[in-house]
């Protein structure tokens, strides 16, 4: 885990949150010298708490994954799976929906933020018809 | 189609074998020796027509000089003077592609391998094909493939296409192949330029990267050095571990900051995986440690036995290990 994603992905996302209805601002939390991740925090608007999102660099999120993650991602967090061709186990889903924390692609994320408890929503790259 | 041989045909056919390879190298070297030959024949001259007869008390000495001895001699040291100043632009203005040639198809393979490691990492992280099942997420996908196929992959295809131009010796087998690759890189450039054309018929041949891969690996990989490291490291854990492969850049002995490797392990309970991530961070800090390279390791459960196998069969080669 760490940094190793093409430039344009956290350009893409940060062009995204700065599009998106429900946000109100973002920033980098992470630290360039001592974290190996990108970690944003994310201010949304209409009194829904602020969500911090931890982008993964995984081509394949597994549990040992998420059981590794940074010590910043803990209850009501997002973990967004940031390649576009990586993919996650649905084991995943259950496991960090008991802790509150959400997992999902791009689309999950924008869809999310909608949510004040938004690991509970199920995106469309979970739902059925998929 | 045949060529009408004429005398002229073959006198100019001549010439041009003669000037044309290497033709600055041959000018300069002619500019020098002229020069060389300018400055220095009169001083042979005088060597050789020079008598000296001793005869009792008589010494007669009969010799040479001309008046314009001190005009050869400049136009000498011109011609020397300029042979090296034009040795030193082409040098300053040689480009190294130019000229660098290849006896084999194993020789050029190093030169290669980076280039397609560098497009299939972009193609296997942007490229077509993608799981993406969001419109979203197509989106984004085919925003920077496309940007990329153009910036960064016909480049490095046009620097693939260049060196394999310069490959002096192909064998009836490579030959075959490097004509698939070709014709791989001429349809995708196309493709690039006009995307309603297909290049369907002219993907890339897997061959290709199978014979480049085998070429430029490495006699001195260090994969039996690490299977042992994981073996022992693994020991205390052999009722719970099912497998290990190694992956990657390590098989052909060009790691230069990480390993790959692969655990399956059979557990299903939610504690005893999270008390295994506790195991495989351990692996990946001692790894480190004795190794100076990160180990990036990739844990499956076996409540994730599906994505082991999808993960396993997208994979080009591994090494089994346990």
């Amino acid at each position: 885990m760490g940094r190793n994603l093409h430039y344009t992905i956290p350009q893409y996302l940060e062009s995204a949150l700065n599009k998106h209805a429900k946000v109100l601002s973002w920033e980098r939390i992470d630290s360039s010298e001592s974290d190996d991740h990108y970690i944003y925090l994310i201010r949304r608007s209409d009194g829904l708490s602020p969500v911090i999102v931890h982008l993964s660099d995984e081509y394949e999120y597994s549990l040992d994954d998420y059981f590794q993650k940074p010590d910043s991602i803990k209850e009501s967090a997002f973990i967004l799976i940031a390649r576009p061709e990586a993919v996650y186990d649905d084991s995943i889903v259950e496991v960090a929906q008991q802790d509150q924390v959400s997992i999902g692609k791009f689309g999950a994320l924008m869809g999310a933020l909608y949510k004040e408890k938004h690991w509970e929503y199920v995106p469309k790259e979970r739902r059925d018809e998929n | 189609m045949s060529q009408e041989l004429t005398l002229k045909g073959i006198a100019l056919e001549k010439l041009n074998r003669i000037l044309n390879p290497n033709f600055d190298s041959k000018f300069i070297w002619a500019l020098l020796s002229g020069g060389v030959l300018f400055a220095g024949y009169q001083r042979v001259i005088q060597l050789c027509s020079s008598l000296e007869i001793v005869s009792g008390g008589t010494y007669v000495k009969l010799s040479l000089s001309s008046g314009t001895d001190a005009i050869f001699i400049f136009i000498g040291s011109v011609m020397i003077f300029s042979s090296i100043i034009i040795f030193i632009v082409r040098m300053i203005n040689r480009e190294p592609w130019a000229v660098k040639k290849y006896k084999s198809l194993q020789r050029a393979a190093k030169d290669i391998r980076p280039l397609m490691d560098d497009n299939r990492r972009i193609f296997t992280v942007f490229g077509p094909n993608s799981e993406s099942g969001n419109v979203d997420d197509l989106r984004q996908d085919y925003e920077v493939w496309e940007q990329l196929k153009r910036d960064q992959i016909v480049p490095n295809n046009d620097e693939i296409l260049s060196i394999l131009n310069r490959v002096k010796v192909l064998t009836q087998y490579e030959a075959s192949i490097v004509s698939k690759m070709k014709s791989h890189i001429s349809a995708f450039k196309m493709h690039c330029s006009n995307p309603n054309f297909s290049y369907s018929n002219n993907q890339f041949p897997l061959s290709f990267a199978d014979l480049i891969f085998e070429y430029s690996k490495s006699n001195d990989n260090k994969i039996e050095e690490y299977s042992e490291w994981l073996k022992k490291s693994l020991s205390l854990y052999a009722d719970k571990v099912e497998s290990v492969y190694i992956f990657g850049s390590a098989l052909y002995g060009q790691e230069k900051t990480d390993v790959d490797a692969i655990i399956k392990n059979n557990l299903v309970s939610i504690e005893e995986i999270k008390a295994f991530a506790e195991i495989s961070k351990d692996l990946k800090n001692a790894f480190e440690r004795d190794f100076s390279l990160s180990l990036h390791l990739k844990v499956f459960s076996e409540r994730e036995a599906q994505s082991f196998g999808r993960f396993l069969e997208k994979i080009y080669k591994s090494e089994k290990v346990i």
